[in-house]
């Protein structure tokens, strides 16, 4: 597994030096856009949702590949482009109005017919999704990616001891929703 | 998803995605590349031009006839009443008095009689002119 990626990396890398744009964005996209679309299933949780926002993050991905600096590995980059597509369409959702509040949201996972989560599954996240947007990205990366702050730092291109005060809040505002619900 | 088993997707749903993820590359054109072969047979020309009028703007000689810009007048454009005026505006300007000096000193004309001028001199001690 290891030698595989390293192996896509140095392909990247050479396709990359070339400027053969269209064949790295194909790579990419064979390589990478599964693992993004669970990141962004994650994030925004209904199906239709996920599959707006991973269009989006490589039409950004496509647009902007010959300016990419090197500056993190292009998975990386490709991660922090579709974290902030998913921030701004939660921001968006939240903006719609009450139809777009937490229990309102949890209705629409309950409503998709590729979600088939049981009712503490539905609780947890009904708790999550009444979290400010920033949180709910820090929890829902390290809860359920396990993914560790460093990396994280990377993403969201945040202190590692922001990210833990987040996350630390967030644990909070969770066990203080369920004892309530 | 590491601790969710509970989202799914629509059958062959990646496979579909995938191919039309790879259309985006047809769909959207990049500016970079289009504007690049848009301008490129100009492009030579038009930095050519640039040049020279950049280079004509340096050597276009200075003086009546020379492009409209702001000069800085030279030395000897600059009236004496406009050096007092600056000098008197700087009151810490110490040389002012001298000028004040031997101006008031030519309009008045002063002038010594000659035995008056005698009797000075005599009153000085020759070492006074190192003899």
């Amino acid at each position: 597994m290891q030698e595989h990626m390293a192996d896509t990396e140095q392909k990247l890398e050479h396709l990359f030096l070339q400027k053969n744009w269209q064949a790295l964005f194909n790579l990419l996209v064979e390589h990478y856009s599964e693992r993004l679309y669970w990141h962004i299933r994650k994030l925004v949780l209904v199906h239709d949702d996920a599959d707006d926002v991973l269009q989006n993050t490589f039409i950004k991905v496509w647009k902007n590949l010959h300016k990419y600096r090197g500056d993190a590995q292009l998975y990386t980059w490709m991660y922090r482009i579709a974290t902030n597509e998913a921030l701004a369409h939660l921001k968006k959702q939240k903006r719609l109005g009450p139809e777009a509040s937490a229990p309102a949201e949890i209705n629409r996972l309950q409503a998709d017919v590729y979600y088939n989560g049981d009712e503490m599954e539905k609780q947890l996240l009904a708790a999550v999704a009444q979290l400010p947007e920033k949180q709910q990205v820090v929890f829902k990366l390290k809860y359920f990616e396990e993914m560790k702050y460093e990396e994280m730092s990377r993403v969201l291109e945040t202190s590692v001891g922001a990210l833990k005060a987040s996350y630390h809040h967030a644990t909070n505002k969770i066990k203080d929703y369920l004892k309530q619900h | 998803m590491k601790k969710h088993k509970s989202f799914n997707t629509p059958e062959a749903y990646f496979a579909n995605k995938k191919a039309a993820l790879k259309a985006i590359a047809q769909e959207h054109p990049t500016h970079r590349r289009s504007n690049v072969i848009a301008f490129k047979p100009y492009l030579t020309g038009a930095l050519a031009a640039a040049a020279m009028v950049v280079l004509a703007f340096f050597i276009w000689p200075s003086g009546e006839g020379s492009p409209a810009t702001p000069q800085a007048p030279g030395i000897s454009q600059i009236e004496d009443e406009a050096v007092l005026e600056y000098l008197s505006a700087n009151a810490s300007f110490n040389e002012f008095n001298y000028f004040m000096v031997e101006e008031e000193f030519m309009e008045e004309n002063i002038s010594l009689e000659d035995e008056e001028m005698m009797d000075y001199l005599k009153s000085q001690p020759l070492d006074f002119y190192n003899l």
